[in-house]
């Protein structure tokens, strides 16, 4: 039996409704997840989804469907984030990308001596740690490192969501790994699993 | 090309976003024989990998869930339902009979009511108009009968009810009493002189209708609106319970809290004075 809203609504609004549950709904993990990410606050988080989901279903006739679902919705969450979060949000300092590149190489210098690139020290760390220097990254990074390493989404849908090039993409995943990697061997070197240089 | 970007291919290659097959085979070549791009290799592909190994998805809060389909609810808009009452009687008719009984609606000051039995023709039908809300809701209940009037708004929820009374204008507040042995089935409004005006409807669970009608008693008083025989009015004033029967129909008219009431009923009074319950009302 429908619910009482749905039952008592047009046969085109409850079509709608339909439509939107199958194909929006099962992104909501998704979503809260990218939204607890960039404000850092469930609560945050909560009201980002909120407003996506009321945005996305106002606006479900401009959807095409057979399009990528979850892309259009991030998307949409990214704009509301952009406009009540971004400003008032604390965002980590400014890195000065020269100092992680030297830092990066010193690592590397020592890793190619060694013929082996030392993973097993980082399995160590607790994924909480991890979490942490994912969220400590500046913001563009962040985004990038998240779109794609744990959302999965291809460099088009990447350089969509966040209105760049392409190839700005790939430079800044590029980066923004080397950075992450940075942290977690400073973040390993603080616990001993790795001898300090 | 520059080392820069030569590592940054690496990256594409190791997302497998390079498209092009000369590309893909250069960098291959690349990370095969430098060891500085074979380190940003290893380097991109163990992060990929890492990164969705170590971050774990946090389940989205139940009570998120909850709010959102409540919100998306609140962007449908109800439709008028139209039911064939006439339909819906008589289909009642095929399903079994339950405990007989025909429920009225009443406060707990009702059962202190002077119960008095009038003469149909003495009271309820003298001044006579078209305006005249005891006629009116005779002629209503025929009209529900006959299947001539279809109720607008169907449902079973007094919640919904009442917020349908107020979405179509009705100014006053309206009861919607919970009856012991009957079911709710939906509403009507009425328009009269620019005054929306309150009707719903039960099913008992022998198939037998309430119509309640219920006006403010300004609506009488200023004679504009609807009316009733000065007798009538002076009655309820006086806190009695008009009933009568006619044609197989029962009859009650009195006044609740401001409001005055017409039930109707193809029930027969015994069975609505058995069922006078202290009903809870719905507020």
């Amino acid at each position: 039996m429908l619910p009482t809203p749905l039952a008592n609504t047009s046969e085109e609004d409850r079509q709608k409704y339909l439509d939107f549950e199958r194909e929006a709904m099962p992104h909501m993990n998704a979503l809260y997840n990218f939204a607890l990410r960039m404000t850092g606050d469930p609560d945050d988080a909560d009201d980002l989804v909120q407003e996506t989901y009321l945005k996305a279903f106002r606006f479900f006739d401009k959807f095409e469907k057979g399009t990528n679902c979850k892309a259009w919705l991030f998307r949409i969450l990214k704009n509301s984030y952009i406009n009540d979060y971004r400003k008032s949000s604390k965002e980590p300092s400014k890195v000065d990308y020269e100092d992680i590149e030297n830092f990066y190489e010193n690592i590397k210098s020592s890793d190619v001596k060694s013929s082996h690139l030392t993973e097993d020290v980082y399995n160590n760390l607790l994924d909480d740690e991890v979490s942490a220097a994912i969220s400590s990254l500046p913001e563009d990074f962040r985004t990038v490192i998240i779109l794609s390493d744990i959302e999965g989404f291809t460099y088009e849908e990447i350089a969509d969501f966040v209105d760049v090039p392409i190839g700005t993409v790939r430079s800044r995943l590029h980066r923004a790994r080397k950075m992450l990697y940075v942290r977690l061997h400073k973040y390993a070197q603080e616990r001993g699993f790795v001898k300090n240089d | 090309m520059e080392r820069s970007e030569i590592f940054d291919l690496v990256t594409a290659y190791v997302d497998n976003e390079l498209k092009n097959d000369n590309q893909k085979n250069r960098v291959k070549t690349l990370i095969d024989k430098d060891d500085d791009i074979r380190y940003e290799y290893q380097v991109q592909s163990f992060l990929k990998t890492y990164v969705k190994s170590k971050v774990h998805f946090v389940e989205a809060p139940q009570s998120l869930r909850e709010q959102i389909t409540s919100n998306l609810f609140k962007e449908l808009k109800p439709v008028k339902k139209r039911v064939n009452l006439l339909e819906s009687f008589f289909n009642f008719f095929k399903q079994p009979a339950y405990a007989f009984g025909t429920a009225v609606l009443i406060l707990g000051a009702f059962l202190i009511l002077f119960f008095s039995t009038q003469d149909f023709n003495d009271m309820a039908e003298n001044q006579t108009g078209d305006s005249n809300m005891f006629v009116e809701a005779r002629s209503n209940f025929r009209k529900i009968l006959n299947g001539n009037l279809n109720l607008s708004y169907q449902s079973s929820d007094p919640g919904a009810i009442k917020e349908y009374f107020k979405e179509q204008g009705v100014t006053y507040d309206t009861y919607i009493p919970r009856l012991k042995n009957s079911q709710l089935i939906g509403a009507v409004v009425s328009k009269r002189n620019g005054e929306k005006l309150a009707h719903h409807v039960y099913r008992t669970d022998t198939g037998k209708l309430v119509y309640l009608y219920q006006a403010d008693e300004k609506c009488i008083k200023n004679k504009k609106t609807l009316n009733l025989s000065d007798d009538l009015v002076k009655f309820i004033d006086d806190g009695k319970l008009y009933k009568s029967e006619k044609d197989g129909h029962s009859f009650l008219v009195w006044k609740n809290q401001g409001n005055v009431c017409v039930i109707v009923s193809n029930d027969n009074m015994q069975q609505l004075e058995r069922e006078l319950i202290s009903t809870r009302e719905y507020k």
